[in-house]
């Protein structure tokens, strides 16, 4: 089965909105998503909420999520989480 | 414990995991705040707080009925304002400490998700410090009040959270357990994302956060020792301790519990008491109390006049006191379970004991600290500070008191600088993990980052050292009213003594001293030392070769520190720097030592170590340090024109061992470098000629400055494996000391050029450049090569040559030494060599003692290139190469 793949810019200012799109996505088909983080300077609780939220979709659904241009203070906030092995990284 | 985990209902779980859940959650976005982040949140809790304060205080009273409101109030503001005050400016994100003198930089991680247990006794102001705590390091605080101080805590944590949220902290950061139970406590406490259980309450709380094997800080119950010396401002003291023992109607764990004082000045600080509004108890009340207030099963005090009023106590128990009373005061005529009221009371009563001495004072404030209050608090009032030392040298507290009340005291900030707190760390003796006053640091894991450290090094050398032939011409210069020279019969016999003392100025009073030509033994030395005495000698001269030198240092040491112990002195070290065994600093007289050598090889004129020989134990003892290093030296060429071929080989071999170890010596810096490989380029160019025309004076001259100048290399960045396996096999076999080191010689090099199979763990070693440095010094004697390895081969093979000119053996077995009596030996050999100081720490490789045993064995069988591998023709060339790279004075 071909993989549809799809790229998200997550909004540093709408963040749970577009976590929140990504898992509709994710719902909708089975698409690769590659989420790009790089205008997000943190995560607050509920947006780490959602992306374990995703995660765990992800997991369901054996669908890989790329997170694109994570810092390492978000990094960090999803290690300590243990979210970081559910996702790939790329720089 | 794990009886109480099953009996939580799914229910539940769900419930205490969901409230982990989210803790986690909110650590670990927390983990992404900054400083200032973190500052504006706290500053404006601790203002809720203090807003709160007289609200809490109240809601604690009205759901504990312990302690008096105003006074919970004063608490919350403390652990509201004054805990501000103290966290304020210190750093908790990122980098918190910088010591950059060591190179270190304290860096600050948080915890993460911590499970607080907070007591019935202060339940709203411990829950308000630990929550400004927790925000100052970025932790998250799951709270477990106790069960009969839910709502109030419950209460603190809601306004606490509130203002944080309002000022950017993560959502989930503090929770509480609603309606908590043991069952709960348990589960969190072994919950695998809890990651530290802050325990502050009664015994059973701690113990159980100590059992759960989770990190914890555990601290709890004292039993408060006063002692009031007859020195003491006794109105002072007695307001104090009222003060603090009524203070929340005691139930701070550090007020006090037993006031011990000097049967001087006991019936006055009792008058003073009753006047203030004390009662104080005759024999049957106090015995009224005991029976009635503690439990003699326990050993406890009932729970039931913990933080009542003095006169509520007094009623219910039947005892008729003034209406206003603010404390009972109990006498008490010991410690223990028979002595009731000898216990910790969190209440206003207040044991007194009647001392007799100061010494029966203070054995009874130690009763009473080993009788429930190890590690917490003691209070000494007192104006005589030795008693103020000795109370604190014998009571074992975390806080330690003078002339301050104890409650209040102790919890820091207020009476003293200590940093305020809610909890009390009691040590050990608490059975706690701290004794300090649980503070913000203690909810940080505190990372270090520490930079290499590049030792300073050093270059030491004797300020005089004058050189060529008739340089001895200058101790005219060095005026004596009594010499010493120590030599010995054969040098004595030559003239040379002779010569010495023409050189001296007239007015020198001149003994000779000739001592046994081997290596100096204990008895040498003291002989000598009493010759010193003798003369009142106040320069010694040493005349002869590195034997008779190390000898006159060894005795100047003992003449300057007659305290010095040359045992203690040789024992082993690591690093000179951090030795053990000191050397003595204050001398008991000054003398001058001037070195004159007789042989060119051990450079002792100049270095800073000499050898022993402990005859008793068949060993040989180096004692090192530059206060053994002469004042003087003289390398006058003329001392050694006389020197046989043999001598002249050995010795000249053990300089060019100097240079060699020194060059690549762990130690070696730009300034030794400069002497080893001027020395090694000397002595390749007139060794042999020294050797093989022995009254060249020129090639003695340059062999005599050889040695010297390598052995400057060598005092500053030492020798290595092969002078510690020469000093072994040497001693084990008679073996001289050069020609020891010359069998060992290319085996060494080889094996030190190699990759080693373990680096020496220095910090000095920044690469692998031995190779290299060796691969110098064959340029520098022109031997050519392409790569570093045919370098190091080529360096190999001219030594082998140079050895071979100087007829050394090629081999141990050559000397005569069967293999049978050498295998039997090699183990021992191996132990020595190892423990030598000479390789320590600045061989350029770690030795493994089997390659100790590897290297002894390829001494044993041998260097194998043919001897008169160098024709005479390519000889003279080398020899030109030498010049054109060679700049000798």
């Amino acid at each position: 089965m071909p993989v549809q793949s799809v790229l998200l810019e997550m909004d540093r200012a709408q963040l749970a909105a577009a976590l929140q799109r990504a898992t509709e996505m994710l719902n909708g088909g089975d698409s690769e998503a590659v989420l790009d983080f790089s205008a997000v300077e943190r995560v607050d609780p509920n947006e780490l909420k959602l992306i374990e939220k995703l995660a765990a979709l992800a997991g369901e659904k054996s669908v890989k999520i790329v997170l694109h241009g994570v810092n390492v203070g978000i990094y960090k906030a999803l290690k300590l989480a243990n979210l970081t092995g559910r996702f790939s990284f790329e720089n | 414990m794990a009886e109480n985990i099953a009996s939580l209902s799914d229910e539940r779980i769900a419930y205490l995991d969901g409230l982990v859940s989210q803790a986690r959650t909110a650590a670990a976005v927390f983990s992404q705040y900054t400083q200032e982040d973190v500052d504006r949140i706290v500053k404006r809790m601790a203002m809720a707080g203090m807003a709160q304060a007289q609200r809490l205080g109240r809601l604690a009273f009205e759901e504990t009925h312990l302690g008096v409101a105003e006074d919970k109030a004063i608490k919350n503001m403390v652990a509201t304002e004054f805990v501000y005050n103290y966290v304020r400016d210190k750093r908790t994100v990122g980098v918190i400490r910088e010591f950059p003198e060591h190179g270190v930089v304290e860096v600050a991680e948080p915890i993460g998700v911590i499970f607080s247990l907070t007591p019935i006794t202060n339940p709203t102001s411990t829950v308000l410090f630990k929550c400004i705590m927790a925000i100052k390091t970025r932790n998250a605080v799951i709270f477990g009040p106790h069960p009969m101080a839910a709502r109030c805590c419950h209460e603190s944590m809601r306004i606490m959270y509130e203002t944080a949220l309002k000022y950017g902290a993560p959502g989930g950061v503090f929770t509480c357990v609603e309606t908590p139970t043991l069952a709960d406590n348990a589960y969190l406490m072994h919950h695998k994302d809890v990651a530290l259980i802050d325990a502050t309450g009664g015994r059973g709380v701690v113990k159980a956060a100590y059992s759960s094997g989770k990190p914890a800080l555990g601290v709890g119950a004292g039993n408060t020792p006063v002692y009031l010396e007859k020195s003491a401002d006794l109105d002072m003291a007695v307001v104090d301790i009222i003060t603090s023992k009524t203070f929340d109607n005691g139930t701070i764990c550090a007020s006090e519990q037993t006031v011990v004082i000097d049967d001087e000045v006991y019936d006055r600080v009792l008058r003073k008491f009753a006047e203030l509004g004390a009662h104080v108890c005759n024999e049957k009340e106090a015995s009224l109390l005991g029976r009635m207030l503690v439990d003699p099963e326990k050993g406890m005090a009932r729970p039931m006049a913990t933080g009542q009023k003095a006169v509520d106590i007094a009623r219910v128990i039947g005892l008729a006191v003034e209406p206003d009373t603010k404390l009972l005061v109990a006498p008490i005529q010991g410690v223990g379970r028979d002595h009731p009221l000898s216990v910790e009371k969190l209440f206003p009563v207040l044991a007194v004991y009647r001392a007799k001495s100061a010494d029966e004072a203070l054995r009874v404030c130690v009763e009473v600290n080993h009788f429930g209050g190890l590690g917490h608090t003691g209070v000494v009032f007192s104006r005589n500070d030795d008693v103020i030392r000795k109370f604190g040298e014998l009571i074992n507290s975390g806080r330690i008191l003078v002339n301050s009340p104890g409650s209040i005291g102790a919890i820091g900030g207020v009476y003293n600088d200590m940093v305020p707190t809610f909890s009390f760390g009691c040590g050990t003796g608490g059975g706690n993990s701290t004794m300090d006053n649980v503070n913000v640091f203690h909810y940080l894991n505190v990372k270090r980052v520490a930079r290499r450290a590049q030792a300073p090094m050093w270059y030491r050398v004797p300020n005089q050292i004058y050189f060529n032939r008739n340089a001895v011409e200058h101790l005219r210069q060095f005026p004596s009213r009594s010499t010493i020279i120590v030599t010995n019969s054969a040098l004595e016999q030559f003239g040379h003594a002779e010569i010495v003392r023409r050189h001296l100025p007239e007015e020198t009073r001149v003994h000779v001293l000739s001592i046994p030509e081997a290596e100096p033994e204990a008895k040498v030395i003291l002989e000598g030392l009493e010759t010193l005495k003798l003369y009142k000698a106040d320069q010694i001269i040493a005349l002869g070769g590195g034997s008779v030198i190390d000898a006159a240092k060894i005795m100047k040491l003992k003449y300057e520190f007659p305290q010095a112990d040359l045992e203690e002195l040789g024992a082993p070290f690591l690093d000179i720097r951090k030795r053990i065994v000191q050397y003595p600093t204050e001398k008991a007289i000054q003398v001058r030592l001037i070195a004159i050598p007789t042989t060119s090889g051990t450079g002792s004129e100049v270095t800073p170590f000499a050898v022993l020989f402990d005859k008793e134990h068949g060993r040989k003892v180096t004692l090192a340090d530059y206060s053994l290093a002469p004042d003087v030296a003289i390398v006058d060429p003329q001392f050694v024109m006389s020197m046989p071929k043999g001598l002249t080989a050995d010795t000249g071999i053990d300089c060019l061992t100097h240079a060699l170890e020194a060059g690549v010596s762990v130690y070696a810096s730009p300034y030794t470098d400069a002497n080893a490989f001027q020395a090694l380029q000397m002595v390749f160019k007139y060794l042999p000629v020294a050797y093989e025309r022995p009254n060249d004076e020129e090639a003695r001259t340059m062999v005599h400055n050889a040695a010297c100048i390598a052995a400057l290399a060598f005092s500053n960045a030492s020798v290595g494996v092969n002078h510690a396996l020469a000093h072994a096999f040497g001693a084990r076999f008679g073996v001289a000391h050069g020609r020891a080191n010359a069998l060992m010689l290319p085996h060494v090099i080889r094996y030190n050029a190699a990759v080693p199979s373990k680096f020496m763990p220095s910090p000095h070693v920044r690469a692998f450049t031995v190779q290299k440095k060796y691969a110098m010094m064959a340029d520098l004697l022109g031997l050519g090569g392409e790569t570093a390895e045919e370098k190091v081969n080529n360096l190999v093979a001219a030594i082998e040559e140079l050895l071979d000119r100087l007829s050394i053996p090629r081999s141990i077995a050559e000397l005569g030494i069967s293999k049978e009596q050498f295998e039997r030996a090699v183990p021992e050999l191996v132990e020595l060599a190892f423990e030598d100081p000479s390789w320590r720490p600045t061989n350029p490789r770690m030795p493994l003692l089997n390659e100790l045993a590897g290297l002894l064995w390829s001494a044993y069988k041998g260097r194998d290139v043919p001897k008169a591998t160098v024709v005479p023709e390519q000889k003279a060339e080398k020899d030109g190469a030498y010049a054109s790279t060679v700049s000798v004075a």
